[in-house]
């Protein structure tokens, strides 16, 4: 697996690297600056696997580093690993929504980066699986056009939109959060007839449906910072901040208002009018102390109590509570 | 999953560290000498957003990395430095340096000069 590796500090990239070998990475450039992994990622023969980024450098820093990785379009789903001693939740939240997939505090730990690294080549090499047995199909299907095939039930990643973030991402910040988020409330999303769509139109179009609400959705929530993650079914999961002091109603009002006036069309020119409707949100109490898996939990539960169109959350359910440490169970 | 290190790895790997602690102890002598400066120049009152902001920065280039150097109290402490450094530099309310921020620079100091006195570096 190739990675760059960029801190503005000579020790930590010495450390890092240090790490790595003993792990098991040999492939490993260091770059001291944004600069120098621009240069680097320009020459290199084989684009790279993983990043591994500090946050706080001199010039860029690592978060616009990370969001300007993130428009290449080899890179959109690298896996992109923040190493930092900034571990606050603005930074932390900040680092996930630029596209980072994970986030490890300094002082470094060499076995934890050798965990954390070993996590993403893992996720590096299910990607390749993937695109392996994805050719035939999309070959089925016009070549030129880049969208994931997927079937309405898959979480699909939406990449390149500030604030949408991959399912492993969504988890890893709850993770690094632990009782830090205390102060998140997780909700569900769900666009209102979504098989209908989907049905009715092309898996392009589909998806580009998920991407328009999916930004819709970031842009409206913008005030409470937050980190969104599409789960299937039309339905997305949002961490936002506690702290907000519009309802769920007037989030409602608000991202479907903006739906309408996207005057969305069908590729036979019949109007397509996707409508968002909140889940009951799921947040700390007083009383019990919530894991984040277990907050994402509380929030699925809630939603599928609901007549509507809530139904990824009985398959997230089986998922989540299978799973007791969210960060190893990709 | 990778499976862990092998004895051959772990040897290599402790001999690099060893020289990397070498390496980080020279600058560690360099950081001794800003920060000094920068007590100065805080206690004269003499540029004392442009010196809290070098302090921060060493500070923070200390934190990530001097635990894992086995230096961990001076890791904890600039750590400390760092945040009540940044709380320092985002505070608009105009009443100075707190005491508690001026303690902590004073004790990252004395912990910089202690761990330079201490160590063995070329």
């Amino acid at each position: 697996m190739k990675i760059l590796v960029v801190d503005d500090d000579l020790t930590a990239l010495s450390l890092l690297e240090a790490a790595l070998n003993l792990y098991g990475f040999k492939h490993i450039t260091l770059a001291s600056s944004a600069r120098e992994a621009f240069y680097a990622i320009k020459h290199a023969e084989q684009p790279f696997d993983c990043f591994l980024l500090d946050y706080r450098m001199p010039e860029v820093d690592g978060v616009d580093l990370c969001a300007r990785l993130r428009a290449f379009p080899e890179y959109k789903a690298t896996p992109i690993i923040f190493v930092t001693a900034a571990s606050d939740r603005i930074s932390v939240n900040t680092a996930y929504a630029v596209g980072a997939v994970d986030y490890v505090s300094k002082p470094i730990d060499p076995q934890e980066i050798g965990v954390r690294v070993s996590i993403a080549e893992k996720l590096v090499l299910e990607e390749r699986e993937r695109k392996k047995q994805d050719v035939p199909r999309r070959h089925s299907f016009e070549a030129e056009e880049r969208f994931p095939n997927f079937t309405i039930e898959d979480p699909v990643p939406i990449f390149g939109l500030n604030r949408v973030i991959s399912s492993v991402a969504l988890e890893n910040y709850l993770e690094s959060q632990g009782d830090g988020c205390k102060n998140d409330v997780v909700s569900i999303l769900a666009i209102n007839e979504f098989d209908e769509i989907y049905r009715k139109a092309s898996p392009a179009f589909a998806y580009a449906v998920l991407r328009e609400v999916a930004k819709v959705i970031a842009d409206s929530l913008e005030r409470t910072a937050p980190l969104i993650s599409y789960n299937g079914y039309g339905e997305f999961i949002c961490i936002s901040k506690k702290t907000s002091t519009m309802t769920s109603g007037g989030h409602t009002r608000q991202i479907n208002s903006r739906l309408a006036r996207l005057n969305m069309r069908f590729e036979d020119t019949t109007p397509c009018k996707p409508t968002v409707l909140i889940g009951k949100p799921a947040k700390h109490s007083l009383w019990t102390s919530s894991t984040p898996s277990k907050l994402i939990e509380k929030a699925l539960e809630a939603s599928e109590g609901q007549n509507s169109p809530f139904r990824s959350a009985a398959n997230s359910m089986k998922n989540a509570t299978n799973c007791s440490s969210p960060v190893l169970n990709i | 999953m990778r499976s862990g290190p092998d004895a051959d790895s772990l040897s290599q790997f402790e001999a690099t560290i060893s020289k990397i602690r070498i390496s980080f102890l020279v600058n560690l002598r360099e950081h001794r000498d800003n920060l000094g400066e920068m007590v100065e120049g805080i206690l004269n009152n003499q540029n004392v957003f442009a010196c809290l902001s070098q302090v921060g920065w060493i500070a923070h280039k200390i934190a990530g990395v001097a635990a894992t150097m086995q230096l961990s109290e001076l890791g904890l402490i600039a750590a400390r430095t760092e945040k009540l450094v940044d709380e320092a530099v985002i505070d608009t309310s105009g009443e100075g340096l707190s005491t508690e921020l001026l303690e902590a620079i004073g004790a990252l100091y004395s912990q910089v000069c202690d761990a330079c006195s201490k160590q063995v570096a070329p």
